[in-house]
């Protein structure tokens, strides 16, 4: 099991966000905290799931782990004991809406990291045929991203993220916008992918059996201010698919739970003392009762 | 001819169609408009149905006018040297009108700062700034080459600074995330996202370049397509006149269906096929 072995990757200590809003009675600036007192150890090669109401800070979070946001109210990130002061190409960010370059063909797309880096026309080449087999999009190379099914258009974007070889991947609900049926695919993909390469994935998503099936450790969050409500350890066995996991009883038990532990929120106070509360009922839309 | 065509339509309209056919077809719906104006024309200009038949010639008059003028020489001289200028205050208006457009659209800041003038200037007339440029650049080639800059600046500029100001913000986000510098960003993701709109404004301004000679050549011209038509107007040849009106039309129209042409293929990659 990845969760108990191997030296710590990523250290995230005390991140806090603050945004400040215009109110629109008073004409000032309010202080907004999006994310408070985030402190979190992830160790090489684990995969790690987080779920929380929409708004929670969760994109606040890949974007600060990813250096594209600093964050306003303090905290550090460490990888590999390396303070994180911006984005770089040990880290690969897979964002929601694909964000594709649509200039450029799946081959292009994938080689614009390795161009970053700095590597030969040839060997980018090379290093994108091979990441092109990786997600099954052979003969597809000179298409352009408008040419692309939505699941198509998904797998371009993490090959291009796989392409560079970062150490740690960020993925910000990758699977949300394609069907049902792609979705599951592409999970399936993406755990073999993971057991293949061995990296260390920070993954934001609004489905719970989402976040079951993928992760060793499922992160849940409470909403305004974001903070850790719990994490739950997904002690499955590997390797999962989608096809086990239904057959599966205890990952029904970890998917109850981690439902129960979102919607708790919804009692200031109840059960759990780290829960702010709030009015976050409407926002919370579990798959499991959809 | 047209009305079996129609039928084979209607009887079949999954079969494959005729290359030729399809050609003269294409070419009737293209023309159809502008042969029922002339035929208009030529009929009221023939029965004389104008209060001054003198100003109304028919169509073949003036085709017989242009014929003379073609046949003389004096047209393609006149073509030549203006193009000349029309195609070299094209140029010098992107040198700077796509420079000055990107640097508005990227540096906030400046553009703030520049925005304003840029509205006033925009809305002057150019007409009414020939009087200046006569001042500054004399009569010679050079105010004329002016005018035509100044008149196709607008196009290219405003659009390019709406091409940069457009860029997806995640896909600037994403080059980021990969570890972009400012100067890559620019050039890989700035540049050829702007492209399509810096290319419709190229092409509107193309095309304002051959219209704003006229202006342009009312400065102490003395050769020149617009240069030609006051001169046949001052002097009552009316055919001519209006023959000189058609070449700039047709010129015009050559210029934006061709670089019309070249824009849909050049952008693939922005055809809509359901994409974001
Ligand atoms: N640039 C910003 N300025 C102000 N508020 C923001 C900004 N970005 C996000 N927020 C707010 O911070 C909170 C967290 O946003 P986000 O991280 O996108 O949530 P999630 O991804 O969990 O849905 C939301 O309430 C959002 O409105
Ligand atoms: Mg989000």
């Amino acid at each position: 099991m990845a969760v108990d072995e191997g030296k710590s990757k990523i250290e995230l200590d005390r991140l806090r966000q603050i945004y400040y809003i215009r109110n629109q009675q008073t004409r000032g600036l309010e202080e907004f905290v999006a994310l408070e007192e985030f402190s979190l150890s992830i160790r090489e090669g684990t995969f790690v799931a987080i779920v929380g109401p929409s708004g929670c800070g969760k994109s606040t979070l890949l974007d600060i782990i990813a250096g594209l946001t600093r964050s306003k109210g303090g905290g550090s990130i460490q990888i590999d004991g390396r303070q994180v002061t911006g984005p770089a190409l040990d880290r690969g960010f897979i964002m929601q809406g694909y964000a594709l370059f649509p200039w450029r063909t799946v081959q292009r797309n994938i080689e614009y990291g390795l161009e970053v880096k700095g590597v030969s026309r040839k060997e980018r080449g090379e290093i994108a045929r091979k990441f092109i087999k990786l997600v099954e999009l052979e003969g597809f190379e000179d298409r352009y991203p408008n040419e692309l099914s939505g699941g198509m258009r998904q797998r371009v974007a993490i090959a291009r993220a796989l392409a560079y070889d970062p150490e740690v991947l960020l993925m910000d609900e990758p699977f949300a916008a394609v069907d049902a049926q792609t979705r599951e695919t592409m999970q399936d993909e993406l755990l073999k992918i993971q057991s293949k390469t061995n990296k260390t994935v920070i993954f934001v998503t609004h489905s719970i059996e989402e976040a079951v099936l993928l992760a060793d450790r499922v992160v849940v969050m409470t909403p305004r201010p974001g903070r850790i409500k719990q994490i739950v350890d997904v002690t499955l066995p590997r390797p999962r698919t989608n096809a086990d996991m239904r057959a599966s009883a205890d990952y029904d038990v970890i998917v109850r739970r981690i439902w129960e532990l979102l919607h708790d929120a919804e009692i200031p106070g109840a059960v759990d003392g780290a829960a702010t509360g709030g009015d976050i009922a409407d926002e919370i839309v579990p798959s499991t009762i959809l | 001819m047209t009305k079996k065509e129609k039928k084979e339509i209607i009887i079949d309209p999954t079969q494959k169609q005729n290359p030729v056919i399809a050609a003269l077809k294409r070419i009737f719906m293209a023309s159809f408009a502008i042969v029922v104006f002339l035929i208009i024309w030529e009929v009221a200009a023939r029965l004389e149905l104008v209060s001054v038949p003198a100003f109304f010639p028919p169509v073949t008059k003036i085709a017989a006018a242009l014929a003379d003028e073609a046949v003389k020489g004096y047209l393609w001289k006149n073509i030549l040297i203006s193009l000349r200028r029309s195609l070299l205050g094209f140029g010098l208006g992107l040198l700077v009108a796509i420079p000055l457009g990107l640097a508005i659209g990227w540096f906030k800041l400046f553009g703030d700062l520049v925005n304003p003038l840029l509205q006033v200037f925009r809305n002057l007339p150019t007409l009414a700034l020939l009087p200046v440029f006569v001042m500054f650049f004399g009569i010679g080639e050079l105010s004329k080459v002016m005018v035509i800059l100044w008149g196709v600046l607008w196009y290219t500029l405003l659009n390019t600074i709406s091409g940069v100001r457009s860029v997806d913000p995640q896909l600037i986000k994403a080059a980021r995330s990969m570890g972009t510098g400012s100067l890559r960003l620019f050039g890989t993701v700035v540049l050829p996202a702007a492209l399509p709109f810096i290319f419709t404004g190229m092409r509107i301004s193309a095309t304002v370049s051959i219209l704003i000679l006229i202006a342009a050549e009312m400065m102490g011209a003395n050769r020149g397509l617009g240069y030609a038509m006051f001169f046949y107007q001052g002097n009552f040849l009316i055919p001519k006149m209006f023959g000189y009106i058609v070449v700039m039309a047709i010129i015009g129209t050559a210029l934006s269906f061709v670089l019309e042409h070249i824009e849909k293929r050049s952008f693939r990659w922005r055809d809509e096929t359901g994409s974001t």
